[in-house]
């Protein structure tokens, strides 16, 4: 994405300070997945490309009914098929839209360097600025569920962007907009909070006693939500992550290395500081001067 | 309504079987009408030229000298070489057909093919060798093809009708690329050659092709509006309300509803279920008013629904005996003390009291819903079980006549039917959501999202023959085989059939050797060629095949 909406950035990478907000207050949105609704029609991987002019190659089948075989620059949105057999022995085909989870403390804006490539608006979006972006792949290191791809035409790193564009006029995502079933739904983050909790009582009292919504602390909550019908075993829903994390290499990086370095280069600053005062400037006596001529003529010397 | 049949040489003959009395007294028998729909329709077609003293054209009818000839039909015609043309329009039958060998044998001996398509169909190119994908010998082939190319529905303007019978007008939204024509331009060209041909030549019996009624505003391209009310249907003369005796509809205008068709000649209609569609008001496909009043799926005044905007057929059955609705938080009509009312138009005479006893179902001679059909099956009147014509196990239930004795068979079908001891396993054939039928593997982004042919294979049967997830197999049956990629699956359990396990494998339908997808061999290559004694549908989801591992094709 370029850079469109950067009055409204709450966090930006590599900064310590971000622009104040001088416009107006704005809701916190949220997309929600009822994957238990889910028929795994692809409508939203298609209106993905149609929307954001994505075209991956024709690739091949497999051995998996999940087409591109993985994200990609190209492919930031991909349902994911996991056939599962429950404890009565019925089989369950759960289908889940992978794709970024738009995380409240995002993982992959923590590990960049690059000032300003990667932005989280005060909508919650975390977007990629793709003219900032290096190309140096911290983000895919720093990201909890593995969603960032690096491009090998222009390298630089892509994923969903929330249709940032379209949201920010008032529009719903494209895959929203899409979704035959209604199983995606975008709004408010409190509003699809309350969905949620509706649907889950549905879920639970059609014998689905796990149901629950995937919004994971670990990273602050997160922008797109999963209502799952085994809250209790994200990793079924092809390797959804039971408990995000954000590396603790980028956790070392941000949490102690960074500021240990700020801290040291701020030591260093302080010392000599306190160095003046105690000691007072460094000045260059009479003694010091015809020393210096002395040395600088000996070497003319020397050469000649 | 029905073509003639060569046995009824004269419309008295042909409305005998047609025109069905009311069996009880009071029935409506709706079909009592017959003549004034079929007269209407004549006027359509030849104007002046159809009148009483011709037997309203009847003789210009061309008269079936079977009861059907439908593509399973014509294919087996094009076999024994007892066809030698063939106008396909829209149709890619070397991909929708079954026993696509026998397809592409029986195009290979037509003297010309004239294909009609938006796409570039594998049946347009059955002549060319792709490989083992369509291992066509083009030296051997003498069909003359003709590629036409045609607009698609988003670049013209027309009706689509879907299976809730809506007729929605759409528009022309942008130019058809290269050359390609509409189907209208290209079906009145051919129109336009053939009657100068009968003109200038004469020909065995040229008045039905002469006298044919061509008012167009346009003869070579007339305008989809022109159609759609020429389908719809005018009074040709003052219609006279015999009640009140005054002049109810003017000559010339365009007819609200089909009650308004006679059969003296006034009247003419392309199709009577259509009248209504185009009328005086204007447009009423091209309605899109979405209101759904009782928020039960029912907007009436969105497009227009066949026949009459009738949204539920023999809606008269949703109220009980006295009039009221059976489910009074879903009413559709009722009736109210004078006449019926409610969202749907009802499909029953307005103003019909309770108390007259109609019944319901007024296409009925007898008013009443049918649960066992006297004479309409092939196969009735009571409900029997089948095996499929190829099956792995006799029917239990008598042996002697396992499958069904009056399903649509010709002899060389017959003859390529496997037995289950070469082919053991039971196949059946499907679509994926990824894919519209053989269209979409046409468009980047479904090829990319489905972009290769596979078939799914039980773990059971898939561990029992050594398949691995993704590997090659080939799949055969006596018809032919596909060589293509696994997908083992917990989805397909073996089933238990006569106390046997019995293995099933999916074949996905979507991929051929035209288009963007990756080249396939197309389901239909292992299918039988059965028409089904009622519907006479290819039996494509029963089937039997053999399995087994196979290396990777060379690249």
């Amino acid at each position: 994405m370029s850079d469109l909406q950067s009055q409204d950035y709450v966090r930006r990478s590599a900064t310590t300070m971000t622009p104040p907000m001088a416009r107006s207050h704005e809701d916190q949105v949220a997309k929600l997945i009822d994957v238990s609704r889910c028929i795994g029609c692809k409508a939203c991987q298609s209106a993905c490309m149609e929307w954001n002019d994505l075209r991956p190659e024709i690739g091949h089948f497999e051995g998996s009914y999940e087409n591109p075989a993985d994200l990609g620059p190209s492919v930031w949105t991909l349902m994911k098929f996991a056939e599962h057999e429950n404890e009565q022995g019925n089989l369950e085909w759960l289908i889940r839209k992978d794709g970024c989870m738009h995380c409240e403390d995002p993982g992959c804006l923590k590990a960049c360097p690059a000032p300003g490539a990667i932005v989280q608006y005060a909508n919650g979006i975390v977007d990629f600025i793709s003219d900032k972006c290096i190309g140096c792949g911290y983000c895919v290191k720093g990201c909890p569920f593995n969603i960032p791809r690096i491009s090998k035409q222009d390298h630089k790193s892509y994923k969903c962007t929330l249709c940032s564009d379209r949201v920010a006029v008032g529009l719903e995502p494209a895959c929203v907009k899409a979704c035959p079933t209604g199983a995606i739904m975008f709004g408010s983050k409190a509003d699809m909070q309350h969905q949620a909790k509706e649907r889950i009582v549905e879920l639970k009292s059609r014998g689905f006693d796990n149901a629950g919504l995937y919004d994971p602390q670990e990273v602050g909550g997160t922008h797109v939500m999963y209502v799952l019908h085994h809250a209790d075993r994200p990793s079924l829903y092809s390797g959804l992550p039971d408990k995000p994390r954000i590396s603790a290499t980028v956790d070392l990086w941000k949490g102690f290395i960074k500021p240990l370095g700020l801290a040291g280069i701020a030591l260093a600053a302080l010392a000599g500081f306190f160095h003046w005062i105690s000691a007072g400037p460094n000045e260059v006596t009479e003694e010091d001067e015809a020393e210096g001529e002395r040395v600088l003529r000996e070497g003319e010397e020397k050469v000649s | 309504m029905n073509l003639p049949v060569d046995k009824e040489t004269s419309l008295d003959e042909y409305m005998r079987t047609k025109q069905f009395k009311p069996l009880r007294p009071g029935q409506t028998s709706y079909w009592q009408n017959y003549r004034k729909f079929f007269v209407s329709l004549q006027k359509a077609l030849w104007g002046d030229a159809a009148s009483k003293d011709n037997d309203w054209a009847y003789d210009w009818l061309p008269k079936l000298d079977v009861p059907l000839y439908d593509v399973i039909k014509a294919f087996e015609m094009m076999d024994q070489g007892q066809m030698g043309g063939y106008i396909c329009q829209g149709f890619n039958p070397l991909q929708a057909f079954p026993d696509r060998g026998k397809i592409r044998r029986s195009l290979s001996k037509l003297k010309f093919l004239v294909t009609m398509d938006p796409l570039d169909t594998e049946t347009s190119r059955f002549w060319q060798d792709f490989g083992p994908q369509n291992p066509a010998k083009s030296a051997e082939i003498q069909t003359e093809v003709f590629q036409l190319p045609t607009t698609c529905f988003a670049e013209e303007n027309g009706s689509l009708v879907n299976s809730a019978r809506w007729l929605q007008w759409h528009w022309k939204a942008a130019d058809a690329p290269g050359d390609a024509k509409s189907d209208i331009w290209i079906m009145t060209g051919l129109f336009q050659r053939l009657r100068e041909l009968y003109r200038k030549e004469g020909g065995a019996f040229p008045d039905p092709v002469l006298g044919l009624t061509w008012k167009y505003t346009d003869p070579h391209e007339p305008d989809p509006e022109e159609l759609a009310k020429e389908m719809n249907g005018r009074a040709l003369t003052d219609l006279v309300d015999p009640a009140t005796d005054t002049v109810a509809t003017k000559a010339g205008t365009l007819l609200d509803a089909f009650a308004q068709l006679r059969d003296d000649g006034s009247t003419s209609s392309g199709c009577w279920i259509f009248t209504g569609c185009f009328t005086e008001k204007g447009n009423q496909m091209a309605r899109r008013d979405a209101t759904d009043p009782r928020e039960q799926g029912i907007a009436p005044n969105w497009a227009w629904a066949w026949p009459a905007n009738r949204r539920i057929l023999y809606n008269r059955a949703s109220a009980d005996p006295d009039g009221k609705p059976w489910n009074p938080a879903k009413p559709v009509i009722s009736w109210n003390g004078s006449k019926w009312v409610g969202v749907d138009v009802p499909d029953y005479g307005p103003t019909v009291k309770p108390s007259d006893g109609v019944g319901p179902f007024i296409m009925n001679a007898e008013g009443m819903g049918r649960l066992f059909a006297r004479d309409m099956m092939g196969d009735g009147p009571f409900p029997e079980h089948y095996e499929p014509l190829e099956s792995p196990v006799e029917n239990v239930l008598h042996p002697k006549v396992s499958s069904n004795p009056v399903a649509r068979v010709f002899p060389n079908d017959r003859a390529s039917f496997g037995s289950p001891k070469n082919f053991p396993y039971v196949a059946t054939t499907y679509r994926l959501t990824e894919h519209f039928h053989y269209w979409t593997k046409h468009a980047l982004i479904n090829a990319v999202l489905q972009p290769e042919e596979f078939v799914e294979i039980g773990e059971a049967l898939a561990k029992e023959k050594g398949i691995e997830q993704g590997g090659w197999v080939k799949v055969s049956s006596k018809r032919g085989e596909v060589i293509c990629k696994a997908y083992v699956t917990k989805r397909i359990k073996p089933m238990t059939v006569d106390g046997k396990p019995t293995h099933v494998i999916g074949v996905p339908i979507h991929w051929g050797f035209t288009g963007q997808a990756r080249k396939g061999y197309g389901a239909n290559t292992l299918t039988p060629s059965v028409g089904d004694a009622n519907t006479q549908t290819p039996e494509f989801k029963a089937f039997l095949v053999n399995v087994e591992r196979t290396a990777a094709p060379a690249a």
